[in-house]
């Protein structure tokens, strides 16, 4: 295991000076102080915390769908530290995908279409390519089913799979395991190990310690600022990790 | 304030842009109802204080000895009887000949019945025979003053006479000669009144009409009790007030006033009680662990029940003040416009408040039933259940897995095509507010068509000539006619009043006699075949058939001035606008004997000026009367623009009412599907895709609420048209092929407007707040 702060980057991350500040005047929320990390290209990196420690916003501002107050902010060779809102989707659509807790899948579309319309609607990725993404997470006999017809685990492998469908080269997942039980937990860290192994950048928020043994690195943050970087030269397997 | 209280007010502060746009549903009906059930009451009253003011008739009789007939109905119980003369003779107004109307009146007092009210000048003076009061409607159309002379046929010949006022009159409120001459030239009618002395003299007869007033508060029987009583006593007709021609006139337009201020106030009611369901069952569904909780400590249904029934309230007595409030001002506004554009004397404006109550109770009423199935439904919740994460655990219907399997259509489009079904009070709720949109726009449209389809008719199907002549009798008129240039056919008419007399009624109407062959008037059927004038009895308008309960050859009496006749009933007319009695030259002869003057209907060329003929014939010596038969389409088109005005005030409250139903219903599609949202945002999906998808789906559910829309609009548009149908009127609807594709268009085209604020409204949702929420 060894620390370290600065982490040279090509396709990852650059974070400088990062705050965000929620209202203002004596409401105001100081989120984040200050962040400054480097995430480079390949890693599996878990952001760890506290509730309130600021680690999904700042997931969310490195993602594109939240802005920072200051700092600069540049991913995957993209700066958008002053990038629009409406043209960060632009940005997210070429360059990021979401997992989140609650798998906000689509109920009145199947498995494969989850996947398909998402494709379709950024007009990124071949629509041909669904059933590829939900064999590459186990579901290549379930793609037709709908939400309601899947376990939980499998709801959270077809956002996967939707995640992966505009080829991100950076996917954030945001307390993944949340909603699910250990076993099927442990199949989707599982699924991000075996992604991550393939070269994705992949970036972890979650506040169940158990689950940065996968990771390559581990961020902790407390009260909006970096508390620790964490590296584990041999992260556990997922399939060993318990909570 | 208790805490309970405190949140409901935030909630609906939360929600304030869909609780606006209920509001202002609800609003819009209560307006509509105050004001035009409002303005009902008070052109009511208007028209009262002018009927009692004048002494307007209650029962007209005609036919018999007039002094035993007064005498029978004041024997019967009528409070005021009088005799009067009143006949129909030529007149020569400025440069117009005309058929006018003498009445006569007394001059050693006032009339005790169907006096008049004089505007200017003064009323007449005792013992002049010079002398006329003119009604106000012919003072305007012919710009006569006090002291203009003008001329009256007599028996013996024109008769110079002096204007000594201007009058008005109950009895000509609104200008007709007769129910079958509802809508006339105003230039081929004029109402003079004179001393009962010169108009017997210029007549040549003695009184031939009653005039009756029956005690203020009279019931049908004692009405009846007189009518028999004077029909005993030798009344061939007797006409009540309700059938007097403009009294019968504008009864059609209040009455159709009343219709419309029920039923439009009540299909923007029910659409904001479906809006205000829509919004309340969105927050309870988003409040169930709220509920839950709630219920877990002890709530008593009752008091959630109560909590949420109040909500509902709240926006509805909202709505309702603001819509009560803006409805007694366009309550004036409206029952002065009427009056001033009917010429009604009388205005009076009254502020009911018993109405505005049932306005405020009316809105409350509409917010709680909205309120209240979700009500129920938060107020069953059980506590344990609702403590748990809602979940979407529905299986796929039919429709989602039939849809599944159309995998050539784009996944978009799939999506749409499921999310239909996937909340039906949502796509309920769009699909009202698209039907009673089209129901609103095409119940006025449908008035407008039909009127102007019946103007169509009535000129190009039924009355083919283009002029009406009268002449003094004796002269070679139809010689002289047929040699003018410019007009083409002339044919030899004969017309007159007759009541026609079955077992089970009379009807008094009149009666027009055409050469058999006639070019000049075309008898049609109720299918709208062609029917031939028989040389022997008569073609009786379709009216009659129910009126009078007489069928294709039966016999009636024909009551005229000339005596009785009996004829045959040959067959039935349907006309547009009037119910009238035709026959052969030859039995119209001998039903109304000799004619004072000769008759003559006559076409024109093709592009003849009009005015120049006008001018040319009654310039001919023996000319009495010219009546131009289409100048009444230039009165009509008058009174088109504000048809047009009407018809634009609905189709913009139409598209009011659907983008207000809308707007909820889409707003709430928004809020619903959040997470859906902001996962397809965060993924990358373009603003305009995502606002697109939701769009479509919206649109769909206006597209197949449309067909329902048309056919029911159509069912509402006939059964709005059949309050107005009567023996003036005969309305009926036959749709141009663009009207119901234009009403299904302008509904589609405000279903795409209420897009604009619910793809505003996905702009603004936080992504980065809706996963915040969700991973925290």
């Amino acid at each position: 295991m060894s620390t370290d702060t600065t982490v040279a980057t090509d396709r990852g991350v650059r974070v400088t000076g990062l705050t965000k500040v929620f209202g203002e005047g004596d409401s105001a929320v100081h989120a984040l102080k200050g962040i400054d990390l480097d995430i480079p290209s390949g890693e599996l990196v878990v952001i760890l915390g506290p509730s309130g420690s600021g680690k999904t916003t700042l997931c969310n501002i490195i993602g594109g769908i939240e802005t920072s107050t200051d700092g600069k902010v540049e991913v995957a060779g993209v700066d958008i530290s002053d990038v629009a809102p409406a043209k960060l989707s632009d940005f997210r659509r070429d360059h990021v995908g979401f997992i989140f807790q609650f798998f906000n899948l689509i109920p009145t579309l199947t498995a494969r279409e989850n996947v398909e319309v998402i494709m379709e609607m950024t007009g990124r990725g071949d629509k041909a390519r669904a059933p590829e993404a939900l064999e590459a997470v186990g579901l290549g006999d379930r793609m037709d089913n709908f939400p309601s017809q899947l376990s939980g685990g499998q709801q959270q492998r077809v956002a996967v799979a939707r995640a992966l469908a505009t080829d991100p080269d950076i996917l954030f997942a945001d307390e993944p395991t949340g909603a699910l039980d250990l076993p099927t937990g442990q199949q989707i860290l599982g699924l991000l190990q075996d992604l991550n192994r393939q070269g994705r950048t992949i970036i972890i928020v979650t506040h169940n310690v158990s689950v940065a043994q996968i990771a390559d690195r581990v961020i902790t943050l407390v009260d909006g600022q970096i508390a620790s970087i964490e590296r584990h030269d041999s992260p556990a397997d997922a399939a060993d990790v318990t909570w | 304030m208790q805490a309970r209280t405190k949140k409901t007010y935030r909630d609906l502060w939360r929600q304030r842009t869909q609780v606006i746009a209920v509001g202002i549903t609800i609003a819009l009906g209560v307006m509509l109802y105050v004001a035009t059930a409002g303005a009902f009451q008070n052109l009511t009253v208007s028209y009262e204080q002018t009927y009692d003011r004048l002494a307007f008739a209650d029962l007209t009789a005609l036919g018999g000895d007039s002094e035993a007939v007064v005498q029978a109905a004041l024997d019967a119980g009528a409070e005021q009887a009088i005799t009067r003369t009143q006949v129909d003779p030529p007149m020569l107004i400025g440069d117009t000949k005309l058929l006018g109307r003498v009445v006569g009146l007394p001059t050693d007092g006032r009339a005790a019945v169907d006096d008049v009210g004089v505007i200017e000048g003064s009323y007449l003076d005792s013992g002049a025979t010079d002398e006329v009061l003119v009604e106000r409607h012919a003072a305007d159309t012919f710009d006569l003053a006090v002291g203009d002379t003008l001329q009256v046929y007599s028996a013996t010949g024109w008769q110079d006479v002096t204007v000594q006022g201007i009058v008005e009159s109950a009895e000509y409120l609104w200008p007709a000669r007769s129910r079958q001459d509802a809508l006339s030239d105003p230039h081929s009618f004029a109402v003079l009144y004179a001393s009962e002395d010169a108009v017997q003299s210029w007549a040549g007869t003695g009184p031939n009409q009653v005039q009756v007033l029956l005690p203020s508060g009279d019931d049908d029987a004692l009405e009846a009790d007189v009518t028999a009583a004077m029909e005993s006593a030798g009344a061939t007709s007797v006409t009540t007030q309700l059938e007097q021609a403009s009294h019968a006139t504008l009864n059609e337009d209040l009455e159709g006033f009343d219709e419309m201020s029920k039923a439009f106030p009540a299909l923007f009611l029910i659409a904001a009680g479906v809006a205000a369901w829509v919004l309340l069952t969105r927050r309870i569904l988003q409040e169930r662990p709220v509920i839950g909780t709630m219920m877990a400590a002890g709530a008593r249904r009752g008091r959630v029940l109560r909590h949420y029934l109040g909500q509902g309230l709240i926006i509805g007595l909202a709505g309702a003040i603001v819509g009560a409030a803006l409805g007694a001002l366009a309550n004036g506004a409206i029952t002065s416009a009427y009056t001033g554009a009917l010429g009604i004397p009388d205005t009076v404006v009254e502020t009911h408040p018993w109405m505005i109550a049932l306005g405020l109770v009316f809105g409350a009423v509409v917010g709680m039933l909205g309120a209240l199935g979700p009500a129920i439904v938060a107020s069953r919740t059980s506590p344990a259940q609702a403590m748990r994460p809602v979940a979407d655990a529905s299986p796929p219907g039919p429709w989602s897995r039939f849809v599944a399997r159309r995998q050539g259509l784009p996944v978009g489009l799939r999506m749409a095509l499921r999310d239909v079904a996937r909340s039906k009070r949502r796509t309920f709720a769009t699909m009202l507010g698209s039907v009673l949109a089209l129901v609103l726009v095409l119940a006025s449209a449908g008035m407008m068509v039909s009127i102007m389809d019946a103007i169509r008719t009535q000129f190009d199907d039924v009355v083919l000539s283009d002029a009406a002549v009268a002449a003094q009798p004796g002269t070679e008129m139809l010689s002289t006619l047929e040699g003018v240039d410019g007009v083409d056919v002339v044919e030899t008419t004969m017309s007159g009043s007759v009541t026609v007399i079955s077992e089970d009624g009379s009807y008094a109407t009149s009666l027009t006699g055409y050469e058999t062959d006639t070019i000049m008037h075309g008898f049609r059927d109720s299918s709208g075949e062609a029917v031939t004038l028989p040389e022997d009895g008569i073609l009786v308008g379709l009216a009659m058939q129910d009126m009078l309960g007489v069928e294709v050859g039966d016999t009636v009496t024909l009551s005229t001035d000339a005596g009785d006749l009996q004829a045959a009933i040959e067959g039935f007319v349907d006309e547009p606008m009037g119910t009238a009695v035709y026959a052969s030259l030859a039995t119209a002869t001998e039903a109304l004997g000799s004619a004072s003057v000769d008759q003559f209907a006559l076409t024109l060329d093709d592009g003849v000026d009009r005015d120049a003929m006008r001018d040319t014939i009654t310039g001919l010596d023996g000319v009495v009367a010219y009546q131009d038969q289409r100048a009444i389409l230039s009165s009509v088109e008058q009174y088109l623009g504000l048809f047009w005005a009407f018809i634009g005030v609905m189709v913009l409250l139409g598209a009011v009412l659907a983008l207000a139903v809308m707007y909820v219903t889409m707003a709430v599609n928004v809020v619903e599907r959040t997470g859906e949202l902001a996962t397809l945002r965060a993924a990358g999906v373009p603003l305009r895709r995502v606002a697109g998808a939701i769009a479509t789906e919206n649109m769909l559910a206006t597209v197949i609420a449309v067909p329902f829309g048309l056919v029911l609009g159509v069912v509402a548009a006939d059964g709005f048209l059949q309050t107005f149908n009567n023996d003036i009127f005969s309305l009926s609807i036959d749709w141009p092929w663009w009207s119901l594709p234009a009403a299904a268009l302008g509904v589609l085209l405000a279903a795409l407007v209420s897009q604009w604020p619910a793809s505003r409204q996905i702009a603004r949702v936080d992504i980065a707040r809706v996963v915040r929420e969700r991973a925290s």
